[in-house]
């Protein structure tokens, strides 16, 4: 194909390839369930577009929001739209787009870098792994404007090792956006370059972790570095580090302008967000649902209710760092400032149903397994902290546990929250927490019903 | 510089900027406990135990990582951070073996330092009976051998990593490395010939997770077989470690009243190092005034751990080594000789022990070879825990002399940076000479000589820092305040 030097090429380009897609018979329905506008979905494209082909994602608008962003925004202007949309980083953390873009732009180096990160380490969730290999030209346009942004002239698509067809889709992504002129040396013909590469993960949940990430891109033990990736990131150079579905939504906000993002949504949370339903759900998989949706939206309309008569006890919100909502506040729309006066959070979008059958504290016993599993072992809180936490929890749920056991999980509960190094670290007892607090009856029915001695 | 004025305990506190909380504190008088904690070495807040209290933030911040900002407000010792300090010892407890009786570090370890300053009562009780508040898998004790010199248990390491620090930061040898994950994690050699036996690892670890391959069954048990004739030589760099060690009244041991120990322990002779390191400085500078210009320059091989390192990493450089023979050597030959000589009885009855500041004398005993073999060689700890096992009360004894062979013993001590370039170049105006310790000063020497030689004609090299002041075979005082051992050390003399 053409190799791009002008926006004049790009005009053509665009006008046969949507030509020749819409000849196609295939093309034009999406196989995620979005419950959005177009204007603002991310996985419009997905199960549309052919992800092989750059003339697919073209002829659905693609590249229109980099021409832009090139040819008609500074560096400057792209940082306030996306601080106008209101964006907030999609990997777990809601850290404000923008900022962290400003952030990155301001440090005093030059020198810079950017990272995608693709880790998804959530057990069962698959959202990023849809939008690589159903869109990845989507991805690789939201990294590039954002180098364009921040100034970063090398960057790196961070995938979980799991991922091989999302490896191969963005490898070969990332070869037919240069040939076309859209990525590398002089992107659109400007002087703007990014050089952008794949790199394999370690099947270890702390990748997901941003310092621990570029430990890793770097051949380091990969581990939390407690340094500030905007200031002290990759190799000691300013980093910006965005999750996929972050990155996804770039081209539809310079498109459409921060404003018109940020209509969508509620207060401080805009735009949409994918979800990955599970549990006891008529229709479970992954689904795009706007800002704002109550939870009781979300399983009603989302995921069609539940199934074999079963009533929702409680939503496990966030993944295995995020908390157990209980039912009386199911009226709670998905947004972060409002799950966040419930100690509750969006995460990277794992939802799962609990029903009524299910005890909560079981169910936290499996996330505090996978999170001492995942422990990296750095500090002492978190590395022996989570081992005891969940040495007690098994003991209680065994029907071994003593009053001392309680103790322990209080005292731990508060300890690892304040003392441990990393996020990891600090939200391993987010579970426990939600649990004693909305479902102490279902920790303490282990400990009546146990068969050993109750000592304190 | 900029000046920054903050907060800490309600006291206002001006500091430069990019100092560290713990810093800045220490500076307001403030103490904040640490473990893991090694100035400007180790700063990786790992062991969670110098947390404080920084208003507007809902975590707990360690104070060795956390730099000063304007206006910051910091509690040190709020009932919070005390909280979180005795659940990060118990939880520390929880997994910790207990062993303090039997142990290299006990009265000289961080975990009992720490658990004293925080509430000995505590200590005790979690010691004596049964009710931890957090109980669960241990890691058992089962010391093992990951060098030729160097033993690990990873039951009593707190995974500090000053140890890897050290060997990275300051040697730069990068031998050490860590293993596994989570509560899995282990200190492990990166690779079978990285590690030198410098042994800055174990006197820096502050719990005895690290020690010497054991050498001291051995010399117990000549002590105790008539047949052997036990010979000493002594290197009296140790002997400021040991006496912080053994200091109860005030009052230090003597040199003399050490070589009285060493003789009631059943030691027939106790020769000065500091002799045969004189007499070996000679055989160098015999060796510097043999050689060509183009053979130049000669390196001195007193070093041994240097000797390993250089045959490891620069083998180019192989060929400048000093072939004239090490202190230890040249005291084998001699005590072998004359004592066999005296007491009428075979050079092999004569069993040659060094008691020195280095730990690579360890590996040299394994190498060595024939007359020129030391039989053993013990390092400051090991004769420490030799003492405690005599059953002597040092501080009776009266002064002894060291024996002598030959040469009288009132020479200077060597090892000290520059001590043997003073021997071998003297006053020789023209001759270009450099004296350099610690490896992570020697790679950048060696580096300079293997590129472009910038006309050195004599090279003297230390594998520890501060030269054999600071060996690996010194025993490392555990301090309150962090700063790495050279200076505590340097202080203690």
């Amino acid at each position: 194909m053409l190799r791009l030097r002008s926006t004049q090429d790009f005009s053509s380009v665009k006008a046969e390839a949507r030509a020749r897609f819409l000849a196609k018979d295939s093309g034009g329905k999406a196989s995620v369930r979005s419950f959005v506008d177009e204007s603002i979905s991310v996985t419009k494209n997905i199960g549309a577009i052919d992800p092989r082909l750059i003339e697919d994602y073209i002829a659905r608008g693609g590249y229109d929001a980099l021409e832009q962003a090139l040819f008609n925004s500074s560096p400057g202007n792209v940082i306030d739209t996306v601080k106008t949309s209101g964006l907030q980083g999609r990997g777990g953390a809601g850290f404000p787009t923008g900022l962290k873009w400003q952030f990155t732009a301001e440090a005093s180096e030059t020198q810079r870098y950017i990272d995608c990160n693709g880790e998804e380490g959530d057990p069962g969730l698959e959202i990023n792994r849809m939008l690589l290999e159903g869109d990845p030209y989507r991805i690789i346009e939201g990294i590039t404007i954002a180098a364009y942004a921040v100034g970063a002239h090398e960057g790196f698509v961070y995938l979980n090792n799991k991922y091989k067809t999302a490896a191969d889709v963005m490898n070969s992504a990332i070869v037919n956006a240069e040939n076309a002129g859209l990525l590398g040396e002089k992107v659109f013909g400007t002087e703007f370059s990014l050089k952008l590469k794949t790199v394999i993960g370690e099947d270890r949940y702390i990748c997901g972790e941003e310092t621990s990430q570029l430990s890793s891109i770097e051949g380091k033990r990969v581990e939390p570095t407690g340094k500030r990736p905007t200031v002290s990131g990759l190799y000691g150079k300013p980093t910006l580090v965005n999750n996929v579905e972050t990155y996804a939504n770039i081209p539809g906000i310079i498109l459409g302008g921060g404003e018109a993002f940020s209509a969508f949504g509620t207060g401080k949370s805009k735009g949409s967000k994918m979800l990955s339903l599970s549990g006891a759900l008529k229709i479970p998989g992954v689904v795009e649902v706007p800002m704002g949706m109550t939870l009781q939206e979300i399983i009603d309309t989302a995921g069609c209710g539940m199934k074999d008569g079963l009533g929702a006890k409680a939503i496990l919100l966030g993944g295995p760092l995020g908390s157990i909502v209980p039912a009386q506040h199911f009226d709670t729309p998905l947004a972060y400032e409002e799950l966040a006066k419930i100690d509750s959070g969006v995460g990277a979008g794992g939802f799962q149903v609990i029903n009524g059958n299910e005890n909560a504290a079981k169910v936290c016993r499996e996330i505090l397994r996978f999170c001492q599993e995942q422990s990296c072992g750095k500090c002492l809180s978190c590395r022996i902290g989570s081992k005891r936490l969940l040495e007690s929890m098994d003991r209680i749920i065994e029907g071994k546990g003593s009053m001392l056991d309680m103790e322990a999980l209080r005292r731990l509960n508060d300890y690892l929250n304040k003392t441990s190094f990393c996020a990891l670290g600090r939200s391993v007892t987010n579970t426990l927490r939600s649990v004693m607090r909305f479902f102490p009856e279902d920790l303490d029915s282990y400990l009546s019903s146990g068969t050993s001695e109750v000592t304190i | 510089m900029k000046t920054i004025s903050l907060t800490i305990n309600d006291k206002t506190i001006k500091t430069e900027s990019g100092t560290t909380l713990l810093e800045a504190a220490k500076q307001a008088a403030i103490e904040i406990p640490t473990l893991c904690y090694l100035k400007e070495i180790n700063e990786n807040g790992v062991c969670r135990m110098c947390v404080v209290e920084v208003e507007g933030s809902n975590t707990l911040m360690a104070s060795c990582q956390t730099q000063v900002q304007e206006g910051m407000v910091v509690q040190t010792n709020s009932q919070v951070v005390r909280d979180s300090r005795r659940t990060t010892l118990e939880l520390l407890l929880s997994n910790h073996p207990f062993l303090c009786e039997t142990c290299v570090s006990n009265n000289n370890c961080g975990i009992q330092k720490t658990a004293k300053d925080l509430d000995i009562s505590m200590y005790y009780s979690v010691y004596r009976n049964s009710s931890l508040p957090f109980v669960g898998e241990k890691i058992e004790s089962k010391p093992e051998q990951i060098a030729d010199c160097l033993t690990y248990d990873a039951a009593k390491c707190i995974l500090c990593r000053r140890c890897t620090s050290v060997c990275d930061k300051v040697q730069s040898v990068k031998a050490l490395d860590l293993i596994g994950e989570g509560f899995e994690t282990r200190i492990t050699l990166r690779s079978e010939r990285a590690c030198v036996d410098c042994g800055q690892c174990i006197t820096h670890c502050p719990t005895g997770a690290l020690k010497e391959l054991d050498g001291t069954t051995e010399v117990m048990a000549a002590l105790q077989d008539p047949d052997k004739h036990v010979a000493v030589i002594l290197d009296t760099r140790i002997l400021g470690g040991l006496n912080e060690l053994l200091k109860t009244k005030d009052r230090n041991l003597t040199t003399g009243q050490f070589i009285s120990q060493l003789k009631r322990m059943g030691v027939e002779a106790v020769y000065d190092a500091a002799e045969f390191e004189r007499e070996s400085a000679s055989g160098i500078a015999a060796e510097f005034r043999s050689k060509t210009k183009n053979e130049l320059p000669l390196i001195s091989s007193v070093c041994p751990s240097l000797v390993v390192y250089i045959s490891e990493r620069y083998p180019q450089l192989k060929v400048n080594l000093s072939a004239a023979a090490t202190p230890q050597q040249i005291f084998a030959v001699k005590a072998k000789g004359c004592l066999a000589a005296d007491h009428g009885v075979k050079p092999d009855d004569i069993y040659c022990v060094s008691i020195s500041s280095c730990l690579a004398q360890k590996a040299e005993v394994q190498k060595g070879d024939g007359n020129h073999r030391l039989n053993a060689a013990l390092t400051g700890r090991e004769f420490y825990s030799m003492m405690d096992q005599a059953g002597v009360l040092p501080y009776v004894l009266k002064d002894a002399c060291f024996d002598t062979i030959g040469l009288g013993s009132d020479a200077d001590a060597f090892g000290a940076d520059g001590s043997c370039v003073a021997a071998v170049v003297g006053n020789a105006a023209q001759t270009k000479s450099v004296a350099v310790s610690g490896l992570g000063n020697v790679e950048q020497a060696l580096d300079a000589i293997s590129a472009d030689n910038p006309g050195y004609q004599f090279v003297e090299l230390l594998a520890c820092p501060g030269g054999c002041e600071n060996g690996g075979g010194c025993i490392g005082i555990v301090t309150d305040h962090g700063e790495s051992r050279m200076s505590v050390i340097g202080n203690a003399f």
